[in-house]
């Protein structure tokens, strides 16, 4: 203040400290620019997983929804395999039935249920019948009942035979 | 700011303070560490010229700086192109007889305006251009230095004027002061060639004409032509010499700087004069106890000698300067 000249700058640091300053926060800025790298990098890597989570529970639900729709869908197959089978059988058998069915008797009607197979018809002997359809009846259902009506203004026996056919399965 | 101060505070500090004379170099170190003195050491140097420190005192200088980071290196200005006026207006130069653009000139608590020529500064700057320089205090300051520790005093008299005298190696700086207020200040430099116009006062009184050769330029900047005059009427001077007391050739300049500087206050117009009534002489150097007799027969001011060191001085005002502490 009261100098005729004004002192030279006087460094705190002279230059082998500046140096040595400045190496070492460089140094310290790379590791921390690392480290706020793997930060930012491991928390993108940690909210990618939440929603992978979330995809793969969303998966897992449609796999579960696509499960229970298969198991539906072989449910159908199961059943319409069923019913083909059985609509084939019940053709079969009807074709069989048909031609079993010999010139004496006469079918008047046919109640099929699914095990269950009612015919009604006129035949002119109980023994015609008993020779004639009731062995192949018999031998297609497990149980044959017949009555035996004698209709008098036709002149043959009205006859309703009940079979049942038991499902082994 | 303020955090980096306080830091430098507690770090080690070197101080040199440097005074150059008769082809001499004083040295003064004082290391400072936590606003406490550790060490201080004095060294002296013969110079070839005052123009060149020379590489010996250059490898010493920086031999003392590489052993602490932190050296204030202070010189005690004591040439010839310095001087001080009363208040602390620059424009009040001109009335002096100063030019303002070859001068830098410093306020001191707007008591007065210490001056050095540009010239002067400049010879200092390349005399230390080699180790570096930072501080270049005028003598008035080192002066004032010493006044305010007298004005700290008990026994201190703010009612009279006080003439202040400052002896130093090469120089003698004079400041008339009453309490804070300031009258006068002039500053002699005893070397030989720099001081042309006393080296053969005698002779300059018989042979007028030869006053008239010399460079009246410098002198008119230096504010200097007065006292010229005055000097050249040599009235005072006759009787000094006529004093019983033997006065020895510095003793001799002394007187005669003094009886032109009194006759310059009192006469001069621009200053405020008013009789002073006591002398304090602060001694550096060992001044001849004829001086002090005449100061107190011949120009009636009761005078007291205190010896100080301008060095130690120097060093304190660069402490000062440097780090705001006193130590």
């Amino acid at each position: 203040m009261y100098s005729y000249k004004e002192p030279r700058e006087k460094p705190i640091f002279d230059t082998f400290t500046k140096m040595w300053l400045v190496f070492v926060s460089l140094a310290l800025a790379l590791v921390l620019g690392y480290g706020f790298y793997l930060y930012s990098k491991s928390s993108s890597f940690s909210s990618m997983i939440v929603s992978k989570k979330e995809q793969a529970d969303k998966l897992s639900n449609s796999i579960a929804k696509l499960e229970s729709n298969k198991k539906s869908i072989e449910e159908k197959i199961y059943l319409y395999n069923k019913i083909n089978r059985s609509n084939r059988l019940l053709k079969n058998s009807m074709k069989n039935l048909f031609s079993l069915v010999p010139d004496q008797i006469v079918l008047s009607k046919l109640d099929m249920n699914n095990n269950r197979l009612k015919i009604e018809g006129y035949t002119v002997t109980k023994s015609a019948y008993k020779l004639l359809l009731e062995p192949p009846l018999k031998s297609i259902f497990t149980q044959s009942k017949v009555i035996f009506k004698f209709d008098p203004y036709v002149g043959k026996y009205r006859f309703t035979s009940i079979n049942h056919y038991k499902d082994e399965k | 700011m303020s955090l980096l101060n306080s830091l430098k505070k507690r770090m080690t500090n070197q101080f040199l303070s440097i005074i150059i004379y008769n082809e001499q170099c004083n040295i003064k170190q004082k290391i400072i560490k936590n606003a406490k003195m550790i060490h201080k050491e004095e060294f002296n140097f013969d110079l070839k010229s005052n123009d060149e420190l020379g590489g010996k005192v250059i490898n010493f200088i920086n031999d003392l700086q590489a052993k602490y980071d932190n050296t204030y290196i202070a010189l005690f200005l004591n040439t010839l192109g310095q001087g001080l006026i009363p208040g602390c207006d620059e424009s009040d130069l001109e009335k002096f007889h100063i030019d303002k653009n070859g001068v830098k000139s410093i306020c001191k608590e707007g008591r007065f305006l210490m001056y050095a020529t540009h010239i002067d500064i400049k010879w200092a700057d390349n005399l230390f251009k080699k180790t570096g320089l930072d501080f270049i205090f005028s003598p008035f300051l080192v002066l004032d230095h010493f006044i305010k520790k007298e004005m700290s005093k008990d026994s201190f008299n703010k009612d009279i004027r006080v003439l202040y005298i400052l002896n130093t190696k090469n120089g003698l700086t004079l400041m008339i002061q009453q309490d804070q207020k300031v009258f006068y200040g002039a500053f002699y430099s005893k070397t030989k060639d720099e001081n042309l116009l006393y080296t053969n006062y005698e002779d300059e009184i018989s042979e007028s004409d030869e006053m008239e050769e010399l460079d009246l330029d410098t002198i008119d900047e230096l504010g200097m032509d007065d006292i010229l005059d005055t000097a050249s009427q040599g009235e005072l001077v006759e009787g000094v010499l006529n004093d019983p007391v033997a006065l020895s050739e510095e003793d001799e300049k002394i007187v005669k700087y003094l009886n032109s500087s009194l006759k310059e206050f009192y006469s001069n117009e621009l200053y405020d004069s008013d009789f002073i009534c006591t002398a304090k002489i602060f001694d550096d150097v060992g001044i001849g106890e004829g001086v002090v007799k005449y100061i107190e027969n011949d120009l009636l001011l009761n005078t007291t000698v205190e010896d100080i060191s301008v060095s130690d001085a120097v060093l304190d005002l660069s402490i000062k300067e440097a780090l705001n502490i006193d130590v």
